[in-house]
């Protein structure tokens, strides 16, 4: 089970190899699910919280380990028609602004940045899953928004770097659903979790940082 | 309904008793009903009923129920003004490709709803293929809107009264408008006092149908119009963002939009229908 932000990332790695079932949601659906008795073998969550969570439900018995952060991406519409050039334009009225809505990450996550850079957005959206926002910067119906760095990258959109976005990072989890997992479910999460595994060069390549 | 009294016993058979069915047929009946309800009784189950008053006060709610009753309202209001010409059109005029009209009118019924959400951003987002020109020439622009709202929800809304009234219309047929015409009364006269009495409780339905499928809209209003408190959050909206924070709040909203459903749809139902 995995967050869907992690949907290309679990596509690359598990492509083509039998006996292994994904199933992609987010977050917080994925831990519902588990607590409603859903059999899985592993559990990677989009933050710390979803995964405590889980753990503190009984849901998962095995250790959860960091592996992978992302950050967060100011994305314009393509040929930037609103002249967005930092944080401080999320606040212009003018323009049409997105953000993930506080109750998911993402938006947990901009709230926080933007209240640290001093910045009230003027968002016309508050959308609940990053997927939602990406597509509509990406078909140009909006012109700027906070989305994760990885998704930017998949979906190809124009992006400027603020610095002030780097300090604010969601943690990926990766956790075994038993307290004994059997060798080849281990070996999966040591894939993601130890440098230089197929999982964790996957999420490099797919824009995720190293925690 | 209307109880089935057009029904007629064939020749030389008993007329059956009012209210004797086939038992199997009664009892998948049952099963039926049971399956529309017992998902019902889940959520009934499982409703924070002490906590409700004071889930039910907050400031987010209040103002989700009343964006989404000025929707879905609008939306229906919209679908009787835009419906009622296009039944007509599809039960009285002669076309060279019927089923397909029909067929694309139907259209929206099945397409999941957030391909009608990205369809209507193609077509009327601010660079889709009409949108464009609203923006560029009016300055108008409907994503992010409520009134983008209430045009995705009568865009899903719309064929639900289409369909009903236009089967009412066929059903009807014309022989009655017609005996109106050689009486001598106008084409307006015959269609007010005379095709629209007619089919009332299609319309009533029709309507309700609308309205029902307009109340519950998601997809399409999300991806269309996004979702801002007191402008474009309806209460299913904000009963999805109550998942991820406090599933008891999101069962809690999900009751009051049914209970707002079975309110309207009851009264309706003894206000236009005749038993």
């Amino acid at each position: 089970m995995a967050a869907s932000s992690l949907t290309e990332v679990v596509e690359t790695v598990f492509e083509g190899r039998h006996g292994v079932t994904t199933v992609i949601a987010g977050s917080s659906a994925l831990v519902a699910q588990l607590a409603a008795g859903a059999e899985a073998d592993v559990l990677m969550t989009a933050n710390a919280a979803t995964m405590e969570r889980a753990v503190s439900e009984g849901s998962v018995r095995g250790e959860p380990v960091l592996m992978a952060v992302n950050t967060l991406v100011l994305a314009t519409a393509a040929g930037n028609p609103g002249g967005v050039t930092g944080l401080a334009d999320l606040a212009r009225g003018d323009l049409l602004i997105g953000l993930c809505a506080v109750e998911v990450p993402c938006g947990a996550l901009a709230q926080r940045a933007l209240s640290e850079a001093h910045v009230a957005p003027s968002a016309d959206t508050l959308e609940p899953s990053v997927r939602a926002l990406v597509a509509k910067i990406s078909l140009g119906e909006l012109d700027a928004g906070l989305v994760y760095a990885t998704d930017a990258r998949t979906a190809g959109l124009a992006t400027i770097d603020v610095p002030e976005l780097h300090d604010h990072r969601n943690g990926y989890y990766i956790a075994s659903v038993s307290a004994e997992p059997p060798l080849e479910v281990q070996a999966v999460i040591e894939d993601f979790a130890a440098l230089g595994g197929t999982g964790a060069r996957a999420l490099y390549v797919y824009g995720f940082g190293q925690p | 309904m209307n109880s089935p009294t057009g029904v007629q016993a064939g020749p030389g058979t008993a007329p059956r008793p009012a209210g004797q069915l086939p038992a199997a047929l009664t009892w998948v009946g049952f099963v039926a009903l049971g399956l529309l309800v017992l998902p019902i009784v889940g959520l009934l189950q499982r409703a924070p009923w002490s906590a409700l008053p004071s889930i039910l006060g907050e400031s987010e709610v209040l103002e989700a129920l009343r964006v989404s009753l000025v929707v879905s309202l609008a939306a229906t209001a919209a679908c009787m003004v835009l419906g009622l010409p296009l039944a007509f059109v599809l039960a009285r005029r002669r076309m060279r490709f019927p089923r397909i009209v029909r067929a694309l009118v139907m259209l929206p019924m099945v397409l999941p709803p957030v391909v009608a959400g990205t369809a209507l951003l193609f077509a009327l987002g601010r660079r889709g293929l009409v949108g464009q020109w609203l923006d560029s020439w009016f300055g108008v622009s409907l994503p992010f809107t409520t009134a983008g709202s209430v045009v995705a929800a009568a865009f899903v809304a719309l064929p639900f009264f289409v369909v009903t009234v236009e089967a009412a219309l066929h059903q009807a047929g014309d022989d009655l408008d017609e005996a109106a015409a050689t009486l001598g009364a106008g084409a307006w006269a015959t269609l007010v006092h005379v095709t629209l009495p007619t089919i009332r409780p299609a319309l009533a339905a029709g309507t309700a149908l609308a309205w029902a499928r307009a109340l519950g809209e998601f997809g399409a209003t999300l991806t269309f119009a996004g979702n801002f408190p007191g402008r474009t959050r309806t209460l299913p909206l904000e009963t999805y963002l109550a998942l991820e924070r406090n599933p008891e709040a999101a069962v809690a909203i999900s009751l009051v939009l049914m209970a707002v459903a079975l309110a309207v749809l009851v009264t309706l139902r003894d206000r236009w229908i005749p038993r």
